[in-house]
């Protein structure tokens, strides 16, 4: 990979336009149905439903006509992470006492139960990056605010300000491809004058040595930024009456109930699916 | 009420736009530090009235506009918009939508994923119904000729494209005065004269415009021309009024428009032009009606002798480069490059924005590494995985875009020192900073140990340019080194760089602006979508036909010199400077020919 593009190395997060099956669905809809499935998989102690969550993550995919690369390129990227904890559960776990022993050698020990859960911990991280990334991809920033806001509008009789906090996740949103590009911007003015970012890694002491100094130009840069884009907001309009109006129109259709029943299904199934021995 | 229904009537009858009475305002340092930024300003704007506001660095511009849109509010006086006090916070959705901002970054101003969704940004805020946001969106993106852009990713948006967007999401709002705070700074020739031509179309459509800019060429067609100076009002007339003092000009860090300064030296040999003028154009057709020369002269056409030097210090060989690629955001930068360049020459990089200029840089100095094609410079071969590129980095600066953005220690002299220590010197670091500083017009004494963020624009350039030089690289790769640089400073920066290429350097200068272009290098080449368009002199590139279509345009001096031409004039297309144009001039009339028409 490219030394300095670090937005290169974020493969999930991109909305792909489009007016497949699941581009056209309410927001909504959208919205319950992929918090549904993510809040399943990350829960769910099941292997079985593990594997049903990933092939539907992938025929979903297929379905929206969405390339799969970018994804897989991420998950590799972040996957000797993975691999690591992996492999410290499968080695550092103390098993309970119904486990039984599969594979000794030396002081290594491998129990059924700690396999099953490193496994399960592998499959889990998988299925969630890539039902993630199909949600950004098929849900726009503004759709998942707007299905967000509408979803959360309950919330305001509390008085709790939904529309506020919704617009804080989109302008999140929107700075974390800026923030990559400036950083890149920056690293690349210190290399330039003898930083050494790109050649070959130093010690620990040494990466932190560079990453000091890319801190202050970043955080003031940043700072910076978010005042400007905090002033071009209030020169729109932003915050002047207590409510927005919206530029989609959404309409649940009864396509989008059957949607949304599908997508609670699956994650019950998700859940529930007996555990595989 | 009568008191009320008077002031109604008053200010209903007077139209007044906006209004600043007696304004102050000053920001606090976090030292506790009061800095005066806007000291008793006071001016009324008419509806419809095409203002322009110019200053140099630090004058207080930025502060003028964000009083004048309610974003800050003055700490004494008042700022009436429309009749409403902008201190009234009741009133600010009337303010904001009468008063339309477009930023100096216009990247600054989007707030959406998709090109519609931020334009509908404003409209939402005003809280408006589905269809009137529907049809705002529309017409917002027809005016400024974006709605082809519709659907697109704003950040997969082009320079031009982005400042089109951004110009719609500020017309959704209705506005009835646009301010452009610096807009037409970063831009090329080509996206820079198309947005002089919207603002040209909405003033005659009723806008009011209030244009804020450094290029003094822009504001000659205005009706009114602010001049800032320290916070104060020091000017407000006519760009008439305003430019006839030069004298005063310099006080204000000022100088002569190009065009009132070419106008003034062509006078002294065609007396009967007129003194002023607001357009090129009008220059342009005055020149055409000039007699004839009856002054002979060979018509020299020869050519600026090339250095057909054998070595090739710096060569490029069928490189391509793609940005991002294998993402959705992948995208073509840089095709099949093939260019050399001897040691100790120079030569521009021109083109429109997002040409590939700045990744062909970066190719220079090992930041981005082939990913086809070769890259060699001296005995670095940046195609090897294992080239010496902290070596190489101190042989060759690569000086970015606002570099002093790019700032992180405290000091000047630290700052200056950096890439000698990360590169290894040791022992006389002062005396390198010394001399770097010596080069960049910088007292050593006085300036080393002050803090940078006291600065003024022209000197943090300076630090920038010094923190680059102080390790002594033979090679300077300049990435458009004058961009956001007031008039003056411009001047004395291009100064600099020529002193630095006569030191023998060999230099590549990235620029947008074709008068910076003339009077440092002999040598362009024209990059256009990512591939080599054009390479030669920069006599023959302006000859060249598809010199629009590239993003470029010619610049006045030469264009008037092609009007002298005409009219028999011979003067030797090799002339490409004012200073030798006006030179060659001054030595054929001396004869005393008659120029009257």
């Amino acid at each position: 990979m490219p030394a300095f593009e670090y937005l290169r190395s974020i493969g999930i997060g991109y909305y792909y336009p489009g007016v497949s099956f699941l581009h056209r669905r309410d927001a909504r809809m959208k919205v319950l149905f992929f918090s549904a499935l993510l809040l399943g998989v990350a829960l769910t102690t099941s292997i079985n439903g593990l594997l049903l969550g990933l092939f539907c993550a992938l025929i979903g995919f297929w379905m929206a006509h969405v390339p799969l690369s970018p994804c897989l390129r991420t998950i590799r990227s972040i996957f000797p992470f993975v691999l690591l904890l992996f492999l410290l559960q499968l080695l550092i776990y103390r098993p309970d006492e119904s486990s039984m022993l599969i594979w000794q050698w030396k002081f290594i020990s491998i129990y059924d139960s700690i396999l099953l859960s490193a496994v399960r911990m592998l499959m889990r991280f998988l299925t969630l990056a890539l039902v993630l990334g199909l949600m950004t991809a098929v849900l726009s920033t503004l759709e998942m605010n707007h299905g967000l806001e509408m979803l959360l509008r309950p919330l305001e009789a509390l008085g709790i300000r939904t529309g506020m906090l919704v617009m804080v996740i989109q302008i999140m949103l929107r700075f974390l491809p800026l923030l990559a590009l400036r950083m890149e911007e920056i690293a690349k003015s210190q290399a330039a004058r003898g930083a050494s970012w790109d050649m070959g890694r130093g010690g620990i002491l040494k990466r932190i040595q560079l990453v000091l100094p890319l801190i202050t130009p970043l955080f003031l840069n940043t700072l910076q930024q978010s005042e400007r884009i905090a002033d071009a907001m209030l020169c729109r309009g932003y915050g002047i009456y207590p409510k927005r109006s919206h530029y989609y129109e959404y309409h649940i259709t009864s396509v989008d109930a059957i949607f949304l029943l599908v997508g609670l299904g699956i994650t019950t199934a998700v859940l529930y699916l007996p555990l595989f021995h | 009420m009568p008191f009320f229904n008077v002031r109604m009537g008053c200010s209903k009858q007077m139209k007044k736009m906006i209004e600043l009475n007696h304004v102050q305002y000053s920001y606090i340092l976090p030292s506790g530090e009061r800095i005066q930024a806007v000291r008793d300003i006071s001016f009324t704007i008419q509806p419809g009235e095409h203002i322009a506001i110019i200053g140099a660095n630090g004058s207080g511009k930025t502060t003028l506009v964000q009083l004048i849109n309610g974003l800050i509010t003055p700490d004494s006086g008042w700022v009436l918009v429309d009749g409403y006090f902008t201190s009234d916070r009741n009133h600010h959705a009337d303010i904001f939508s009468k008063i339309g901002l477009v930023f100096q970054n216009p990247r600054d101003q989007i707030v959406a994923s998709l090109v519609e969704e931020d334009t509908a940004f404003g409209p939402e805020n005003l809280c408006l119904s589905h269809s009137e946001i529907r049809e705002r969106v529309a017409a917002s993106l027809t005016m400024s000729g974006a709605l082809h852009l519709k659907e697109r990713q704003t950040y997969l948006l082009s320079a031009g494209e982005t400042q089109r967007v951004a110009l719609a999401g500020v017309l959704a709002m209705r506005p009835a005065c646009l301010i452009f705070d610096e807009t037409t700074a970063m831009l090329d020739p080509q996206s820079r004269k198309e947005l002089l031509d919207v603002m040209t179309t909405f003033h005659k459509q009723g806008f009011t415009i209030i244009h804020v800019t450094h290029d003094l060429d822009e504001v000659l067609t205005a009706d009114r021309i602010l001049v800032l100076h320290a916070g104060q009002l020091v000017l407000d007339g006519s760009p008439y009024e305003v430019f006839k003092d030069e004298k005063a000009l310099r006080e204000y860090s000022l100088i002569l428009p190009d065009l009132l300064k070419f106008t003034q030296d062509l006078r002294s040999y065609f007396p009967d032009l007129a003194d002023f003028y607001r357009s090129e154009e009008a220059l342009l057709t005055d020149l055409g009606k000039i007699p004839r020369s009856g002054v002979g002269g060979e018509r020299t056409n020869k050519m600026i002798q090339q250095n057909d030097l054998e070595e090739d210090f710096i060569h490029f060989n069928h490189l391509s480069h793609t940005y991002m690629a294998g993402t959705p955001l992948a995208q073509p930068t840089l095709q099949d490059i093939t260019f050399s360049l001897a040691k100790a020459e120079s030569v521009g990089l021109v083109g429109h924005t997002g040409s590939g200029k700045s990744t062909l840089l970066q190719h220079l100095n090992g930041l981005i590494r082939p990913q086809q094609g070769m890259v060699r410079i001296g005995e670095f071969d940046l195609s090897r995985a294992d080239v010496d590129v902290k070596t190489l980095r101190q042989q060759v600066g690569l000086v970015f875009q606002l570099p002093e953005a790019q700032f992180f220690e405290m000091y000047v002299g630290d700052e200056i020192a950096y890439a000698a220590r990360t590169l290894g010197y040791t022992g006389k670091l002062r005396d390198l900073v010394q001399i770097a500083m010596q080069a960049v017009g910088l007292d050593f004494e006085q300036f080393v140990d002050r803090p940078l963020f006291s600065l003024s624009g022209g000197q943090k350039r300076r630090v920038a340019l010094a923190s680059y030089l102080v390790v002594q690289p033979q090679v300077l790769l300049l990435d458009e080194p004058f961009a956001g640089l007031d008039p003056l400073i411009h001047q004395e920066m291009i100064q600099l760089v020529n002193r630095l290429k006569e030191e023998g350097k060999t230099l590549i200068l990235s620029t947008h602006t074709m008068r910076d272009l003339l009077q440092i290098v002999q040598k362009a080449i024209v990059l256009h979508s990512g591939k080599i368009v054009s390479q030669g002199t920069t006599v023959d590139l302006f000859f060249q036909p598809d010199l629009h279509d590239w993003g470029l345009e010619i610049p006045l001096e030469l264009r008037i010199a092609e009007a002298l031409r005409k009219k028999g004039w011979e003067i030797p297309v090799e002339m490409v400077r004012w200073d030798s144009i006006v030179g060659w001039l001054r030595t054929r009339m001396a004869g005393g020919v008659d120029a009257r028409f």
